[in-house]
């Protein structure tokens, strides 16, 4: 399915940060070049303090990198201003964190248009395809409850949901079932396997869950700031095939690392 | 369909509201029954308006479906103060005919206690008769409190009868609480209470009236100490330490629910009868805080929005409840006796502060019903309005709320205080400017040294041909002794043309006594009718002229008169002050001799020049200096005495817009066109007194907007606590695509929505107050301001300045905690969770 010929959607080359801490500098990145190609499905695995999360910030423009450059649909972000940053997250990329991160004080339904809200639309304008959304991930029932009154998985999907609603070209999650079951996890993945087929949107992952990565078409693995191994699987069993061990053993633990 | 019958019928009672206060405008008439009538439209419109444009949530909360579906558990549970109200509205509602009922006995025995009770306690104490009858304690509504405020006999007598219906009360309210029925034939068991409650009504009474000075906070907790030793029938003290035990932690809930209930508590007070509706009220809220609280029987738990909806629905009642009492007070108010003039009384200052009270706490009740339909309002915006109108809502936590509140509270009293200062310093100035202006002249011309001059009459017709003039007059002033037959005072003497006066100083208008008439023809005054008033007493009672001869009518034939009486030689009339006159003791028709120092030559050398006057009126112009120094006399006199032949010291000019008399100076200038006369216009003359209070004005304004701004320092702290508590929701905000300016502006609108929120409760508040003060007045004492109440002017333009300055303070300060919470990175906020 992916080809070189491909249109390349996210670009980093040389991408170093380093943090300051305690009087120490911290490289928590050592040079990463990556290509990430438009309606990808890609896993970042690696041991904990890997710098798996710090690389997903960096391409998702919260974080900046301390040397390098990453484009995102050719265009350079180092040199952005933080309002044309701000306009990229809104438009181009959709997150989904690991503590679902939800606005407590809006209900479901608010919180999915919120995006739109952002970019100046109107809630009228923005309401159905927010209810859709939400119908999609099956809260229909749930619209007009407020997070804290959510299971977890119902929040993560509520999360997923608002990621979508602006039909972003990537969609970033940085442990994305860290916090559920295995069975709600199932459920989470098979979302973001429909959503890659049917949405086409470019997916990027950084998981330690076994199940999810190896159900994955790219697995990038890290070690120690620095691209370890970038396999590609062109089978098109892999989703379901794969022996679970070999991808925990790749992912560091195969537990479930909150760090 | 509803919203729709709702909004019709709210525009319709708007209007009529409008009208009839409209009409009252045209008429001219202040009738209290019309504003009455009219407030209660626009209420009730108001509310009906509400009604149809308020966004709910979802269908009507019934708390009934909730109760049912869930079983009892007997956990202790955490209870809001919207519950208690909503809970007790709901129990009355639905057991409100057997609880009104059973609640009685306690008008009746309030009636009979304070009938009898009174009765029993004047023949004890021996004070004046026995004879009070029902219907003066109705004309006399302050007596029916007297049980609750006054002697300790009668408020015993009254728990003594109420107490015996507390228990099967209490019973009921929690019955219908836990959905649970309850046999009220029981008699004995209730009488077996009966002991216990009345101690209780004593030990709680007493408590209460000790811990009144703390806000009677500690005596809150044991509120619920009825409850106890009805449902769980403990005795006493046992059920008193239990029922400290259970509130302690709710204590400022338990306040909060008496202090919401007060509105609905005076009303039943005061008419008695409602209290079959209040104290039924009351006790179903402690008994949903004493079902809670005690843990003995769980119940469903509400979600916040119940809460908020309860509120309102009680708010609403509260506001019809404080819109009667408001009425009814101003009506009681509009049959006191008029403020000018009638000695003070502490009864009737209370009155007239309760209706003021009421009618401000009416203002802030709206405000707070309005005030979630502008969040609303403000929610259906763009994104930032949104955000920031949600936070300023969120419940989340309960410091940030309470600190939101305190800071609210912060800018409301002191954009209230500011408001309402500036209002009495204008009003102030305002007197003062209105007391000078009726005395005088806007323009006077004279000459410089002050000497008179001749000629004036073709300057005089020329001056009152500029358009614009109201009226012109010449005036003849002078310098002298006054003396009467017991005390002497120096004066200003004033001849003035009588024609011609009225149409430039008040003086006919200020007249307390004699008539301007006497002064023209001072013959009249030898031969005053018997019932002319002649003079008023401190105590504002007039003084009679009477028979001259006591025992003979006054139509005797006029010989007999001439012998029996010696015939009163004519004099010129004099007009005198108030003042003067009390201190020279002089009635009208008495004798008044002038005398001045500039005398004649006569063998012994000068000989003061003397001249006898009789008074033919007193006046009251409000200024103490003009009443009393100001004489005023006939021009021809005047000039005859101070030997000024036909000359006149100056020329006094009204103009029909006093605020620009110095447009028309040069006009007057140029009519009287002789260069030894100048022409100043009254702000010139009294450049001192408005610079000053213009000063004074002016400093009070800096020193309360400091007041303002240290409020605004709450605002900060709030907004500064909110961007950290919402760091979190930042980085969230951020990473789906929020720019810093947006947060920036979310947080600038947090921090402008409760300045805002502050500011018009403020200054409609002291909007409120001012307009009460001014139309019910505050009593001052004349002896030692000169003035008999309190002088405010309700200037929009005031409140405005003050509304716009304490919102430019409030945003200001929003500024840096909304820059801090722009610059949090995302990453920070979501590395934590």
């Amino acid at each position: 399915m992916i080809s070189d010929s491909a249109t390349p959607l996210i670009v980093a080359s040389g991408v170093k940060k380093a943090f300051q801490h305690m009087g120490r500098t911290l490289e928590v990145l050592r040079g990463i070049d990556l290509t990430i190609y438009v309606g990808e499905m890609v896993g970042i695995v690696g041991q904990s303090g890997a710098g798996k999360s710090t690389l997903l910030h960096c391409m998702g423009t919260l974080d900046l990198v301390s040397s390098g450059s990453i484009t995102i649909a050719s265009e350079e972000l180092t040199t952005m201003s933080g309002a044309r940053l701000a306009d990229l997250r809104n438009r181009t990329i959709g997150f989904v964190f690991q503590f679902h991160h939800l606005l407590p004080e809006f209900n479901a339904l608010e919180n999915v248009l919120m995006p739109g809200l952002i970019q100046g639309r109107s809630r009228k304008e923005m309401a159905p395809r927010a209810s859709a959304l939400l119908e999609e991930v099956g809260l229909a029932d749930r619209m007009l409850h407020r997070p804290g009154e959510l299971s977890g998985g119902e929040q993560q999907r509520v999360a997923l949901a608002r990621a979508l609603v602006l039909d972003p070209k990537l969609l970033l999650a940085d442990e994305p079932t860290g916090n559920l079951d295995s069975r709600t996890s199932e459920a989470m993945h098979q979302l973001f396997y429909k959503i890659n087929e049917t949405r086409k949107t470019t997916i990027v992952i950084v998981t330690h869950n076994a199940a999810l990565a190896g159900g994955m078409e790219r697995v990038i693995t890290l070690r120690d700031g620095k691209v370890e191994r970038d396999e590609r699987r062109n089978d098109a069993s892999y989703r379901h095939a794969g022996p679970d061990a070999v991808v925990a053993e790749r992912a560091g633990t195969g537990k479930v690392d909150v760090a | 369909m509803r919203r729709a019958a709702a909004l019709l019928s709210g525009l319709f009672l708007i209007a009529f509201g409008l009208v009839i206060s409209l009409t009252s405008v045209i008429e001219a008439t202040n009738s209290g029954v019309r504003f009455v009538l009219t407030t209660f439209a626009i209420v009730v419109g108001i509310l009906c308006l509400l009604a149809a444009v308020q966004r709910e949530d979802g269908p009507p909360f019934d708390p009934s479906s909730r109760l049912a579906e869930h079983p009892w558990t007997n956990d202790e549970q955490a209870w809001s103060i919207g519950e208690a109200l909503g809970m007790s509205l709901w129990t009355f509602r639905k057991a409100g005919g057997h609880l009104a009922l059973l609640a009685l006995p306690i008008p009746i025995s309030a009636v009979l206690a304070s009938l009898g009770g009174e009765k029993v306690w004047r023949r004890l104490a021996l004070l004046g008769s026995t004879s009070l009858s029902l219907e003066s304690r109705f004309r006399e509504p302050l007596l029916l409190v007297k049980p609750y405020l006054g002697t300790a006999f009668p408020w015993l007598l009254m728990t003594v009868f109420s107490v015996v219906v507390t228990a099967p009360l209490l019973k009921l309210c929690l019955a219908t609480l836990r959905t649970d029925t309850v046999s009220l034939r029981e008699t004995r068991s209730w009488l077996r209470f009966v002991p216990r409650l009345f101690g209780f009504s004593l030990v709680y009474a007493i408590i209460l009236v000790a811990s009144i000075p703390l806000l009677a906070l500690p005596a809150v907790p044991f509120a619920l100490t009825p409850f106890f030793v009805v449902d769980q029938d403990l005795p006493l003290l046992e059920a008193m330490r239990k029922s400290w035990r259970a509130a302690r932690h709710d204590f400022g809930k338990l306040w909060l629910v008496h202090v919401a209930f007060l509105p609905l508590t005076l009303i039943g007070n005061l008419t008695v009868v409602g209290r079959v509706f209040t104290d039924p009220l009351l006790m179903a809220a402690l008994a949903y805080a004493y079902v809670r609280a005690s843990g003995r029987v769980g119940m469903p738990w509400f979600p916040p929005e119940a809460g908020s909806r309860f509120i309102r629905s009680f708010l609403r009642i509260s506001l019809l409840a404080l819109t009667a009492l408001f009425g009814g007070l101003l009506f009681w108010v509009e049959n006191l006796p008029k403020l000018r003039g009638s000695a003070w009384n502490i009864r009737d200052a209370a009155i007239r502060a309760s209706a003021i009270v009421s009618g401000v706490a009416v203002i802030i009740v709206m405000m707070a019903l309005v005030l979630p339909y502008m969040l609303d309002q403000l929610e259906g915006r763009r994104f930032t309005a949104f955000v920031a109108a949600r936070h300023v809502r969120s419940q989340k936590s309960g410091f940030l709320t309470v600190i939101s509140v305190l800071s609210i509270c912060g800018v409301a009293i002191s954009s209230c205080a500011l408001s309402s200062v500036v209002s009495v310093m204008g009003g102030f100035s305002q007197d003062l400017k209105r007391k000078i202006l009726g005395n005088n002249a806007h323009i006077v011309v004279d000459t410089v040294p002050g000497t008179p001059f001749a000629d004036y009459e073709s300057a005089l017709d020329r001056i009152r041909r500029i358009p614009g003039v109201v009226g012109a007059t010449p005036v003849v002033h002078g310098e002298v002794m006054a003396s009467s037959a017991s005390n002497l005072a120096g004066v200003i003497v004033t001849g003035i043309d009588p024609q011609s006066i009225h149409s430039v100083i008040d003086l006919a208008h200020n007249l307390e006594v004699g008539k301007l008439d006497y002064l023209e023809h001072p013959s009249k005054l030898t031969r005053l009718p018997a019932q002319e008033i002649i003079g008023i007493g401190p105590g504002g009672e007039p003084y009679y002229k009477g028979a001259e001869l006591p025992g003979v009518a006054d139509d005797i034939d006029p010989s007999v008169r001439a012998v029996l009486l010696p015939s009163k030689p004519d004099r010129p009339g004099l007009i005198l002050g108030r003042e003067l006159a009390k201190t020279i003791h002089v009635y009208i028709g008495d004798e008044v001799t002038l005398v001045s120092p500039l005398g004649d030559l006569g063998p012994t050398g000068v000989m003061p020049r003397t001249k006898k006057f009789r008074v033919a009126a007193i006046f009251y112009s409000g200024m103490y200096e003009y009443d009393a120094t100001y004489v005023y006399t006939m021009m021809e006199t005047a000039q005859e005495y101070f030997q000024t032949g036909s000359k006149v010291s100056a020329i006094e000019v009204k103009v029909d817009e006093a605020e620009n008399a110095d447009r028309f100076t040069p006009q007057v200038v140029a009519a009287v066109d002789r260069p030894e006369l100048r022409v100043r216009d009254w702000r010139e003359i009294n450049k001192n007194l408005f610079s000053a209070l213009k000063l004074e004005r002016f400093a009070t304004f800096i020193i309360l907007s400091v007041a303002i701004l240290v409020a605004s320092f709450c605002i900060v702290c709030t907004l500064l606590l909110m961007v950290t508590e919402k760091g979190k929701e930042i980085a969230i905000l951020k990473a789906i695509g929020a720019s810093d300016g947006a947060i920036l502006r979310t947080f600038i609108t947090e921090g402008m929505i409760i300045g805002g929120i502050g500011t018009v409760f403020g200054v409609v508040t002291g909007l409120a107050l001012c307009t009460g003060l001014s139309w019910f007045g505050l009593r001052l004492d004349p002896e030692v301001y000169y003035i008999d109440r309190l002088p405010i002017s309700v200037n929009p333009g005031d409140f405005l300045t003050v509304a716009v300055a304490a919102l430019t303070i409030c945003t200001l300060s929003t500024l840096y905690p909304a820059y801090a919470g722009s610059r949090l990175r995302p990453v920070d906020g979501l590395r934590d969770a």
